[in-house]
């Protein structure tokens, strides 16, 4: 089975400008290098303190912001030059695609073996450069961009997101009719005042609020019921992904355990997706399938859930799950104190990013970086210390 | 910590109703509130927001805005009444014997003074020393706090500290005159999980080291769990369980208290599905009648509705603002195998 959301070597660095011209003096590097996979149905959850690009990735993958390098498959397309300008969009298909497969047929000589040694999306990407276009560049690019506007309409309809405040994720001036039915009106998917209106109500009853309640603004609703109107927002448009990010953060203890349910629900029901970004590794725990662990824009240790909270092994993973207070006083347990703070993503340390703080961290961990190795199936960690 | 101190309450918080006075009406934020908090150990306050947990502790400082009334009840520490005595009298207590950290402490301090300076200001005012021995016992206080390299950040202005730095200079400039009380509202909440365990590990070391007490105030059951001695559960402005930890974590009473531990996510077990406390919480201008748990109480009963429960000692000091109390017993006893 293909992924819905494959995501590869996705970088995004900030620039810092400073003086008189504006000229960049250093990056933050919110997110380096990170690669992972969604599949249909599953929750995958994101968790990492603050300044570990969690967010970052959540609003580059829907192209919020410009991914500094890297590549986003949604659906088996690559999205990655949607949006950027015509100009820059050719220059990057040209590098990743007619350049790369040029080099291959110099390589292997015959078409066929070319598309053979590929797969997913470059194969069918050189199916359409070598069959279709004829191994003509323009005709390749003209194929990719002759549409591109449905194609970022399609995307937008494929990816949406919960935000974290709801109080400020919705237009005050807006009727919930609005913010709800913006979507489906704007992607087409209904006819009509009448058949709008219908698909309002009924998502919203989806999601736990009366029908009858439409033409309301977003200050009559709790927060709680708020999250609710943002979650109906997102459905509405029957996506292929939901990015919820710390979509209960803001909520009070009572009112977040109805959402993580509602969601829930509302994933069996509709057979979601969701990218679940948060803080907070006990609702990460309660509602992910598989979680991915963040330390200053590098993944640290991907599995699981069974076996990511089972077998934590990365040392700033293991000190996260015991940095949590546990809910029950007859529980004692050790607890590992990470000494200092998180450090500058501007400047992070050589090495392995968490040496700094790290209770285990040898020489080499300073000098050379780990990469993310799977040290059982599924189960990914970039330490050097792990499976010694 | 508590077993082998003989128990001396310190302060004693007396059926305290703090009401504000807006123009929407009257808030009685804190309707009815009782505990007291014993030398050397951990008072939790726990609740949602708006349950009246933070206008507690500000009622005991008596730093309430001009709209904030205490109109009745009583606060004892060392046998006055706070609630009693002179705005004068009470500026003698206020930062030497009871102390108050705050959630935000960018907000808390004030960013055009050095670090030093704010915390030099609270001790020449309440001790005798010159500011040049002050200053020396500035610099302690940071590096007893864990804050490095304490001579030069004496002098460094609260934005150049990290957020885990700026709760620590808090917490320097809170011990600063040894307090007898710490009041804690929501000190990690805004840190970081890693940042919060080292934080939580440093306050339970200098309350050691000082014999003080804490009334620590907070909506995470984990926090309350793993550092309160004695809980007191908020709900609507009122007190609605009040006992030591383990029995409220291992044999809650109240329908409110028993709610809020099934719907959080916990990582010591496995959860099927969370417990809904449906309905919301309530908007402090328009509280329900009778008991103000009744809405969204799955207990309730037409009593509830019309009568408000008083908070009844139903075992040795462990106090229960609710009727039918026994039916959330029988309801427990049901699941228990969900739960181990």
């Amino acid at each position: 089975m293909n992924p819905i959301v494959r995501i590869e070597h996705l970088v995004k660095f900030f620039p810092i400008r400073a003086g008189v011209f504006r000229r960049i003096v250093a990056w933050v590097k919110a997110v380096d290098d990170v690669s992972f996979d969604i599949y249909e149905g599953e929750t995958v959850g994101l968790v990492g303190e603050s300044g570990c690009g969690k967010t970052t990735i959540g609003m580059t993958l829907l192209r919020l912001y410009e991914p500094t390098s890297g590549r986003i498959i949604v659906a088996d397309e690559d999205t990655t030059y949607y949006f950027l300008p015509s100009l820059k969009a050719r220059a990057y298909l040209k590098r990743n695609y007619t350049e790369r497969f040029r080099k291959l047929l110099n390589e292997k000589k015959s078409v066929d073996s070319v598309i053979e040694s590929l797969e997913g999306v470059d194969r069918r990407y050189a199916e359409i450069f070598f069959r279709e276009a004829k191994g003509s560049t323009a005709k390749f690019l003209s194929t990719l961009l002759s549409n591109i506007d449905e194609k970022r309409k399609k995307f937008r309809r494929d990816l949406q997101i919960v935000f974290q405040d709801p109080y400020s994720s919705l237009n005050p001036r807006l009727r919930i009719k609005t913010i709800v039915g913006e979507g489906p009106v704007t992607h087409k998917l209904v006819k009509g005042e009448k058949e709008a209106i219908e698909r309002v109500k009924s998502v919203l009853e989806d999601v736990g609020i009366s029908g009858d309640y439409i033409y309301r603004f977003p200050h009559e609703f709790s927060g709680g019921q708020r999250q609710r109107i943002g979650i109906a927002r997102a459905l509405a448009l029957s996506p292929k992904l939901i990015i919820a990010d710390e979509a209960v953060a803001a909520l009070d203890v009572s009112i977040r355990s109805q959402v993580i349910n509602l969601m829930k629900d509302l994933q069996n029901e509709h057979k979601l997706t969701y990218l679940f970004i948060s803080h907070d590794l006990s609702v990460i725990k309660y509602v992910s399938d598989r979680v991915i662990v963040m330390y200053l824009g590098k993944v640290v240790e991907s599995a699981s859930k069974k076996e990511l909270f089972e077998n934590p092994l990365h040392p700033y993973t293991r000190a996260l799950m015991s940095a949590i207070p546990i809910p029950n006083p007859n529980i004692k347990k050790e607890r590992i104190i990470l000494k200092g703070d998180v450090p500058s993503p501007i400047n992070p340390p050589s090495g392995c990013r968490f040496h700094t703080r790290c209770f285990m961290a040898v020489e080499e961990c300073s000098k050379v970086e780990p990469v993310l190795r799977e040290i059982s199936p599924g189960h990914f960690v970039a330490c050097h210390l792990v499976g010694r | 910590m508590r077993s082998d101190t003989v128990e001396k309450s310190v302060l004693s918080v007396k059926n305290l109703k703090t009401y504000f006075y807006t123009e929407d009406g009257i808030v009685k934020a804190v309707d009815g509130v009782d505990f007291d908090v014993f030398e050397g150990e951990t008072l939790g306050i726990v609740g949602e927001s708006g349950c009246g947990k933070s206008v507690t502790s500000l009622s005991i400082l008596r730093i309430l805005d001009e709209k904030g009334k205490i109109v009745e009840g009583s606060i004892l520490f060392g046998g006055i009444d706070l609630t009693k005595i002179s705005e004068e009298a009470m500026r003698k207590i206020r930062g030497k014997d009871i102390a108050m950290i705050f959630q935000e402490p960018m907000v808390a301090l004030n960013p055009v003074f050095t670090i030093g300076e704010q915390i030099v200001e609270a001790i020449v005012l309440h001790q005798k020393v010159d500011e040049t021995t002050a200053r020396k016992i500035a610099v302690d206080l940071l590096r007893k706090v864990g804050i490095p390299e304490p001579e030069k950040r004496v002098d460094e202005y609260p934005h150049e500290l990290s957020g885990g730095m700026r709760q620590r200079a808090m917490i320097a400039m809170a011990l600063s005159c040894k307090p007898k009380i710490l009041i804690a509202d929501e000190p990690t909440t805004a840190l970081d999980v890693t940042i919060q365990a080292q934080i939580m590990e440093l306050m339970k070391q200098l309350q050691k080291e000082y014999g003080m007490a804490i009334i620590l105030i907070t909506h995470d059951m984990g926090v309350i769990a793993e550092n309160a001695d004695r809980v007191v559960v908020m709900y609507a402005g009122k007190a609605v369980e009040y006992t030591d930890v383990k029995t409220l974590f291992n044999d809650p009473k109240h329908p409110y208290t028993w709610g809020l531990l099934h719907a959080i996510p916990r990582l010591d077990i496995e959860q099927t599905r969370l417990y809904n406390i449906p309905g919301i919480v309530p908007n402090p201008l328009k509280f329900p009648s009778g008991c103000k748990f009744h809405p969204r109480c799955e207990f309730a009963q037409e009593k509830c509705r019309i009568e408000e429960p008083d908070l009844e000692e139903v075992a040795e000091r462990h106090f229960v603002r609710c009727f039918y109390w026994e039916k959330v017993e029988e309801a427990k006893s049901k699941e228990v195998g969900d739960r181990r």
